[in-house]
């Protein structure tokens, strides 16, 4: 996969009036690819494709940056108790709200790809997402 | 002076009917620093720093101040960093709620010494009046609660904050806030794709504030303020393996923004309302980013040091938050009006100009606390004032692959919309007015009709947008819906192998010309074309959806651009080159959708 990066390319015989070197923006080859939700990231300064806690992930399309969080969300029917679900599946709940449930799993370093996609196939569950925290926010 | 303001107040309150809006009334005394805050009130007054600005170009809310509209019974919140709730200036207005996401408990305090945003936006929202000390919120009598989700985000923390709480918070122990402050973003150097199935997150988002925003407070709802960014000039941009930094282009990008807000998903969402910041010449501050999507213009100011910024509370004392490392400013480092370093003189950023909207929105709702979300919405734009009438707008002249002139209207002049509201790229519908919208708010009985979300309509295109060329590339669609436009949503797939290059622009049945993408922005990695890139317009409001809507592409760039790249670590700037491209693009097909009243 390739992701964006500056480099130092001479760029010679160019029109700027300047004579210092310029950098032109490549892409480079860097990490292995992830599919999310059908959307391609690369796992930045990792080879592996296990979707672990904290693992960071870059859109090879438009640069942007994620963190995976270690969460899971959840939109289950409105029958479905949270604690419940959470208990019988060894996951932490740490929020719900309606039919919104966000779980976790004590082990850290759990594929969350492969969660993700058990929980989804249980009975009574509308959608999961894997948590992605947007990297790049800052005070405005 | 209680006895005398609440008289005062009393009397012009009997005189309502006839106490103008556009009369200058003194603000009453009682903070220090009040009379050098010149967003409440501007005289020309310096603010510390070297120069003053224009008197008049300021929130215009004496009058509103003086019948004693000061936000009771309006609680904001305040997403953010850390927000010292203890401070002097604020612990009166604090309400049960806050939450601080790296200790887990309501406990909210800066993180550090240096975690001073999040104090400074609830002082300009809130800082508590006629205390003798420190300077004066817009809304002074508002409530307010903080969650410092910038420092440690995730969908839980984002959920929290926005007002989902989650079921296991006991509802009944705090203040539900009616308005929440969003001073925070991102810069963007390439366009990005809004689509609910590849990120989901963008639905969760959108789902959270359309129920907060439409059914909280018994149906009468809230409303998101959001900073529109500080990238007019100079964008952020993180480069692997160099690291974060700042980058600008040499030619000064022709005096075009880097940044267009409809390049940030979330200021697309209808359910943010976008603000832009002016400073205090009543011109836009140099950083704003600017665009269609912006709603209305408040005051940022600048940096304080040459001409004024904001004045606000800081972290208490004088080894913590803007007073060590800002003494630029005269009044840091302990001023007889600061002995003890708890405010600051600059603040800026679009960082201010929301939470200063959100200090209007509540003196608006408290004026008249029946309103609902959608009113408040209505009286904002209808009582924006025109800010820079004069403004000339920005016409961009370029080379075509030929070598010959063109010239593209990039930023128009003020536009008058077939409805009769003005518009400016910059500005939105103008800057907010507080006591023309309080008076409207009071004395306020419109029928906003029935809101209504139109379905997307899908348009295939398959049309050449021509390298370098004023004549674009556009598509048209009839609409036969008769829908009441407030605003309009767009998104655009197509290919291009230099997005920078390309202006995106909206023409209504009426002829009016919406720019939804500025051309010449900082999407240097923007290699990969667009793939259902959203844009919300606001241009629009009023008119009528049914007819013909066309959308144009038009590419501005024939040659190679030079930009700088700054890194944030102190290391020496990067030379680096914007490479022209020389193929034509395509619009492949777009999608439009309309929010408004029927």
């Amino acid at each position: 996969m390739k992701a964006i990066v500056l480099t130092a390319l001479l760029l010679s015989g160019h029109a700027f009036a300047n004579n210092d070197a310029l950098v032109e923006l490549v892409e480079a080859s860097q990490g292995a690819a992830v599919t999310i939700n059908n959307q391609e990231f690369i796992a930045v300064e990792a080879n592996s494709v296990t979707l672990t806690k904290g693992l960071q992930l870059q859109s090879p399309s438009t640069g942007e940056l994620y963190t995976v969080t270690g969460e899971i969300i959840v939109e289950h029917l409105s029958v479905i108790d949270a604690t419940t679900f959470a208990r019988d599946n060894t996951l932490t709940l740490s929020y719900v709200r309606g039919n919104r449930a966000i779980y976790r799993h004590a082990d850290s370093q759990i594929d969350l790809q492969v969660l993700n996609a058990q929980l989804r196939a249980l009975p009574g569950i509308l959608s999961t997402q894997i948590g992605l925290q947007l990297e790049g926010l800052e005070s405005e | 002076m209680k006895i005398k303001i609440t008289y005062l107040a009393t009397v012009l309150g009997i005189m309502a009917s006839s106490a103008s809006a556009q009369q200058e009334y003194p603000l009453f005394p009682g903070d220090p620093l009040v009379h050098q805050q010149w967003h409440l009130k501007n005289t020309g007054q310096n603010a510390f720093s070297e120069r003053g600005g224009v008197a008049g170009e300021d929130l215009n809310l004496s009058l509103t101040h003086a019948l004693g509209i000061m936000g009771s019974g309006v609680t904001t919140a305040v997403i953010d960093g850390g927000v010292e709730l203890t401070h002097p200036d604020l612990i009166n207005n604090v309400k049960p709620g806050s939450w601080d996401f790296l200790t887990n408990s309501p406990d909210l305090k800066p993180a550090n010494s240096s975690d001073s945003h999040g104090t400074g936006v609830a002082g300009i929202i809130a800082a508590t009046a006629f205390n003798g000390i420190g300077g004066r919120g817009v809304a002074p009598r508002a409530g307010l609660v903080g969650f410092n989700y910038l420092k440690n985000g995730n969908m839980e923390n984002w959920l929290q904050s926005h007002g989902m709480y989650s079921d296991g918070f006991n509802k009944a122990s705090f203040d539900f806030p009616r308005v929440f402050n969003q001073s925070y973003g991102r810069t963007l150097s390439a366009p990005q794709r809004f689509n609910y199935d590849s990120t989901p997150w963008l639905q969760t988002y959108e789902q959270a504030q359309e129920e907060i925003t439409t059914t909280s407070h018994s149906g009468r709802g809230a409303i998101f303020v959001k900073s529109a960014g500080n990238g007019y000039r100079v964008q952020s941009f993180n480069a692997r393996g160099l690291g974060s930094g700042y980058l600008w282009f040499a030619n000064r990008n022709h005096g075009l923004p880097m940044q267009n807000v409809n390049l940030e998903r979330i200021d697309t969402s209808y359910w943010n309302l976008v603000v832009s910041a002016y400073n205090a010449d009543g011109k836009l501050s140099s950083y704003s980013t600017v665009g269609s999507s912006v709603f209305v213009s408040a005051p940022g100011g600048e940096y304080g040091s040459t001409t004024p910024a904001i004045i606000s509370t800081d972290i208490s004392g004088c080894d913590w938050g803007k007073n060590p490392a800002n003494l630029r400013n005269s009044l840091h480092g302990g001023h007889p009006l600061d002995p003890h370093c708890d405010y600051n003189a600059t603040m800026n950023g679009t960082s201010s100009a929301a939470p200063n909207t959100t200090g209007a929105i509540a003196l608006i709702m408290s004026a008249n606390p029946a309103l609902t979300w959608r009113d408040v919405r209505h009286i904002l734009a209808s009582t924006a004032r025109k800010i820079d009438a004069e403004h000339p707008g920005v016409t961009l002249t370029f080379n075509n692959a030929q070598g010959e002139a063109q010239q593209y209207d990039a930023i128009p002049t003020w536009q008058t919309n077939a409805a009769g509201y003005d518009f400016h790229t910059f500005y939105g519908f103008g800057a907010v007015d507080v006591d023309a919208a309080v008076h409207m708010a009071r004395f306020y009985n419109a029928d906003r009709g029935n809101f209504t979300i139109t379905p997307w309509q899908q348009v295939d295109a398959n049309v050449t947008i021509p390298d370098g060329s004023v004549a674009g590339g556009e598509s048209s669609v009839q609409i036969d819906s008769d829908v009441t436009v407030e605003a309009v949503q767009i998104r655009v797939t197509g290919e291009h192998t230099s997005t920078r290059d390309v202006a995106i622009e909206l023409i209504s049945p009426a002829g009016t010309r919406s720019i939804l993408m500025t051309p010449r922005t900082g999407t240097i990695t923007g290699r990969n074309g667009f793939d259902d890139m959203q844009m919300l317009s606001h241009h629009f409001y009023g008119e009528v959806a049914q007819g013909q809507w066309t959308i144009r592409l038009i590419d501005t760039q024939g040659e190679d651009e030079a930009f700088v790249f700054d890194p944030r670590n102190g290391a020496q700037d990067i030379r680096a080159v914007h490479r022209n491209n020389a193929q034509d693009g395509v619009l492949t097909s777009w999608q439009i959708r309309f929010i408004g009243h029927n």
